[in-house]
């Protein structure tokens, strides 16, 4: 009789043992983390660690990829996700991109509720949403969290929260398309394409923890 | 409209002040009841040095108390000029002063009063003081109406162990309340150990809101900061109790001041007066932790980095310390050029000042690829360069985390300069 693989829950997250190679990966970062264990952020930034490896360990193969983790300050994350976004070419042509690379930051104002103690950059590809910039406007487009960031205390969500957030706003599910709002959207001609493409959305359907199909794009 | 950039200035003392006879420091000065043997008044202020952030109401009073006392140092720090209602609420102020940056106003009142303290006037906020400077500080008063500016104070005085004050009050009750905290052991109470969650909440929105945020913009560019609004007797008598205490520290009279807050509410009901301790909360998510004050022998900028590490006791194959360097110094991992793309820049770069690619183009940085911090891990290929070298030509301190204690490293020369 071969064992069934159990279901992959979200909501186990939070009790979920990590791998023994994932083990090693935290205490390593744990180590390095040069604040004292006794204050809350020193206590926060592994809490912050595990349930993101948790998730990674949660995730399908290929879903997520974390590429590095510095924990010597803020806490800072670069990570590959496997998710339908919308992107644009240099000569302007609109296409839907397989993968993100992202970098999250989390300040120690998360503690405090500050509104600056979270921030998102997409380091490829050049994303055509409306809660991001044009591409080149900025060295590096930074991804908005939107109407969830009013809505909900986004400084105070985990980073594996985070993470899911950040799936469902890649592919077009929680997102700003109010273009006569200019002050809440950073692209308006993003999201007026979009107003007028509303079939095509979302991107994609898949749940985060459904096995992940590879059809070209950049590979994990 | 011109960015301003306060600068510290030092006050010269006017030729029309040093020919008025001068009164020697003691004249005047009592024989306190719990005074101690041991202390000297008269020397005791003369090597004192105060900062107030805040030169408003409370704080001008306050201020203006003690520079008659002619400590040796002051340092006044507030980011705003008057406006016509300082008025009236404001003892130290009159119709020609209006418009004028309050930290100057009232250091020249004080250096008018004093005979021979070196008053400094800082147009900006505490946060933007030299650190260095902050660290010879034998005392600090907070008398500002922003509670981010009063976490900033709270958060410098506890890394270098200095006693702060602060004065506030509450027009419609009639009520001051002063604080203080001696921050003689990082396990004491700080500020936000007792505030509720709706005054970190303020705090939290005195910071930087969203730029998209509709609302926010509106509140920024229209809506009118928190002002005081109390009468001037009420303003002056928080300053002066404010002073008054602050002599009972420093002069060690009677029993050393605990952590407390104290509070007298002259409408509430006549006799209404409390003083209430203040007790750490464990809870408190601020970082309490004090950090070692190292001297260095020469300015910074000399030092390899490998220098620093063994000055600050740490073996450099330490692969969990981070170093820091104040004046706005960060480490710079990358930047981008928007023509040649992205360029590995691996140094220490000022967020005041702009940079340039070879090709003439504007480098920028992200908030990625920029550290307050660094990991000795990103360092250690540069181990053996100077700090200058490295870009940090004009950083006056370092600070260096690890195991969660702090090592501060400066240098200060002769006339107390830092080199920066």
């Amino acid at each position: 009789m071969t064992k069934q693989e159990p279901r992959r829950r979200l909501s186990s997250l939070r009790s979920m043992e990590l791998s023994p190679d994932r083990q090693v990966a935290l205490e390593g970062i744990v180590q390095a983390c040069p604040d004292d264990r006794n204050t809350p952020w020193g206590r926060r930034k592994p809490a912050e660690v595990t349930n993101l490896l948790r998730l990674d360990q949660l995730a399908p193969p290929g879903r997520m990829v974390i590429r590095a983790i510095d924990a010597s300050g803020a806490l800072r994350i670069a990570l590959a996700l496997r998710v339908k976004c919308p992107a644009v070419r240099p000569d302007g042509q609109i296409y839907v991109a397989d993968q993100a690379e992202l970098g999250i930051i989390l300040t120690d104002g998360c503690l405090r509720g500050a509104k600056d103690s979270v921030a998102v950059l997409v380091f490829a590809p050049a994303l055509f949403h409306s809660n991001a910039a044009p591409p080149g406007q900025l060295p590096i487009q930074g991804l908005c969290l939107g109407d969830a960031s009013v809505s909900m205390p986004v400084a105070a969500l985990g980073c594996a929260e985070l993470v899911l957030l950040l799936y469902s706003i890649l592919q077009l599910q929680t997102v700003t398309i109010d273009p006569e709002d200019p002050l809440r959207v950073a692209n308006p001609e993003a999201a007026r394409y979009w107003l007028a493409h509303r079939d095509q959305m979302p991107l994609d359907r898949t749940p985060f923890l459904a096995p992940v199909e590879y059809s070209g794009g950049a590979t994990p | 409209m011109a960015e301003h950039r306060p600068k510290l200035r030092r006050l010269e003392r006017l030729s029309r002040i040093k020919s008025v006879a001068t009164p020697e420091r003691g004249a005047r000065m009592p024989a306190f009841l719990g005074s101690r043997p041991d202390v000297d008044p008269d020397r005791v202020l003369g090597r004192l040095q105060v900062i107030l952030a805040g030169a408003g109401s409370v704080g001008g009073s306050c201020i203006l108390s003690i520079a008659r006392q002619d400590p040796r140092a002051i340092i006044i720090a507030d980011p705003k000029p008057y406006k016509p209602e300082s008025l009236l609420t404001n003892g130290v102020v009159f119709p020609r002063d209006l418009h004028r940056w309050k930290a100057d106003h009232v250091a020249k009142c004080c250096a008018e009063v004093s005979r021979n303290t070196w008053v400094d006037a800082f147009a900006g906020g505490f946060e933007d003081l030299p650190l260095t400077r902050v660290a010879d500080a034998d005392f600090i008063f907070c008398c500002t109406d922003r509670i981010s500016a009063e976490l900033q104070v709270a958060r410098a005085a506890m890394h270098l162990g200095i006693p702060v004050m602060y004065c506030n009050v509450e027009g419609s009750s009639g009520l001051y309340q002063i604080r203080y905290f001696a921050n003689s052991d990082p396990q004491d109470a700080c500020p936000a150990c007792n505030m509720t969650p709706a005054e970190l909440g303020m705090a939290a929105d005195d910071g930087p809101g969203f730029s998209c945020e509709t609302v926010g913009e509106e509140d920024r560019a229209g809506r009118e900061e928190p002002v005081t609004r109390s009468i001037p007797a009420l303003c002056g008598l928080a300053g002066h109790m404010g002073a008054l205490l602050m002599n009972k520290v420093v002069l060690r009279l009677g029993q050393p001041l605990p952590n407390s807050c104290m509070v007298e509410g002259t409408f509430i009901r006549p006799e209404y007066a409390a003083v209430i301790p203040l007790d750490r909360n464990k809870g408190c998510i601020e970082d309490h932790s004090r950090w070692r004050r190292r001297p260095l022998a020469k300015p910074l900028r000399g030092h390899a980095i490998r220098e620093l590490l063994e000055a600050s006791g740490i073996n450099s194959d330490g692969g969990d310390a981070v170093l820091g360097l104040g004046d706005g110094f960060r480490y710079v991992v990358r930047g981008e050029c928007p023509r040649c793309g992205p360029r590995p820049i691996e140094r220490f770069w000022s967020k005041r000042r702009n940079r340039r690619c070879r090709c003439g183009a504007e480098l920028r940085t992200n908030a990625f690829h920029t550290l307050d911090a660094v990991p000795l891990s990103v360092l250690r290929p540069q181990l053996d360069r100077r700090v200058a070298a490295l870009g940090a030509t004009s950083a006056s301190w370092a600070l260096i985390r690890h195991h969660g204690a702090g090592t501060w490293l400066s240098w200060k020369d002769a006339e107390g300069g830092d080199g920066s």
